[in-house]
């Protein structure tokens, strides 16, 4: 009787503890990938950069007006951002991160330093949102929507 | 016995190739629906408008702030203190696509906002964004939004 009761209650903890502790692992892991694709992007490997990606990625840069979609798309702006700078670093300002549900979010500002060859140092200040969709385990990149801060000194 | 071992199956094949291209359409068309009534609302500047479909731990990145707006209650607060400043805002979504990874989902495209302030000139803003959906117990909820105007605007 005794046995059976520590078995049920063992199970009780696991349950009851279980979502949080998914949560945490969730949670973990979405940071690890996200500090993951921004050491990548920095480190300008661009396989290392298109390894979490979904076919159906939606990128909203700075560098151009226009959304892309899909990973070949988001394939070659990433090779021209490589192309176009000889230095770049981007830099999250008080990462945040959100699970909900198989989805994840990471948002924050950031500070990007740029450097094309022969011209001087360029420094962009914004917000970035990242989402991830769950997939198998892993967190799979699905859209990275970015905004510079400078159009808002104007109300709008 | 052995017909009808074909049959079912034929039945359970074929209810595998064909489920997930229902659920597919499904959640497409799902998906579409919330964006569009949320489109609706706020251009009826219903206080419902984005935070009716949003989950408790929403994140909104928008124009009026530079700062992130956390959660369902600051969302609607931000949305209604908005309404208050205009006698009318209309927020026309252009080329909208959408794009469902699993239970998440991305609407996105440009946008032209149409402000009628109650003082000073109407004004028209136009952007990028991005929502991102999640789906949970059959209900596509918003997780996240990140609207961004464009240089100039």
């Amino acid at each position: 009787m005794n046995m059976r009761s520590t078995v049920c209650g063992a199970v009780m903890v696991a349950l009851l503890g279980l979502p949080s502790s998914v949560y945490s692992q969730d949670l973990a892991a979405l940071k690890a990938g996200f500090n993951a694709e921004i050491d990548a992007l920095n480190r300008r490997d661009l396989n290392a950069t298109l390894a979490p990606v979904d076919n159906q990625m939606i990128l909203v840069g700075i560098f151009s007006p226009f959304p892309i979609a899909g990973k070949d798309g988001f394939r070659q702006a990433v090779q021209e951002y490589f192309n176009d700078y000889e230095y770049a670093v981007f830099t999250p300002i008080d990462p945040e991160f959100r699970v909900v549900g198989a989805t994840g979010v990471a948002w924050g500002n950031f500070r990007l330093a740029t450097k094309q060859k022969n011209g001087p140092f360029h420094y962009s200040d914004g917000r970035y949102m990242f989402t991830y969709a769950q997939s198998e385990g892993k967190w799979i990149l699905i859209s990275m929507h970015y905004s510079l801060l400078a159009p808002l000194v104007r109300p709008r | 016995m052995g017909v009808h071992r074909h049959i079912i199956l034929a039945w359970v094949v074929g209810s595998m190739l064909v489920a997930p291209l229902r659920t597919q359409g499904d959640d497409l068309a799902d998906v579409r629906a919330v964006f569009d009534k949320d489109i609706r609302l706020f251009n009826a500047q219903n206080a419902e408008a984005f935070s009716g479909s949003a989950h408790d731990g929403v994140v909104l990145f928008g124009v009026l702030s530079p700062f992130a707006t956390k959660g369902k209650d600051n969302l609607r607060q931000l949305v209604q203190d908005y309404y208050a400043d205009h006698i009318r805002v209309l927020f026309r979504p252009v080329n909208p696509e959408f794009a469902i990874i699993g239970t998440s989902a991305v609407a996105w495209g440009s946008y032209t906002i149409t402000e009628y302030p109650k003082i000073g000139p109407r004004e028209a803003i136009h952007g990028r964004y991005t929502f991102t959906y999640t789906k949970m117990d059959s209900k596509w909820l918003l997780a996240a939004l990140h609207l961004s105007p464009l240089q100039g605007h």
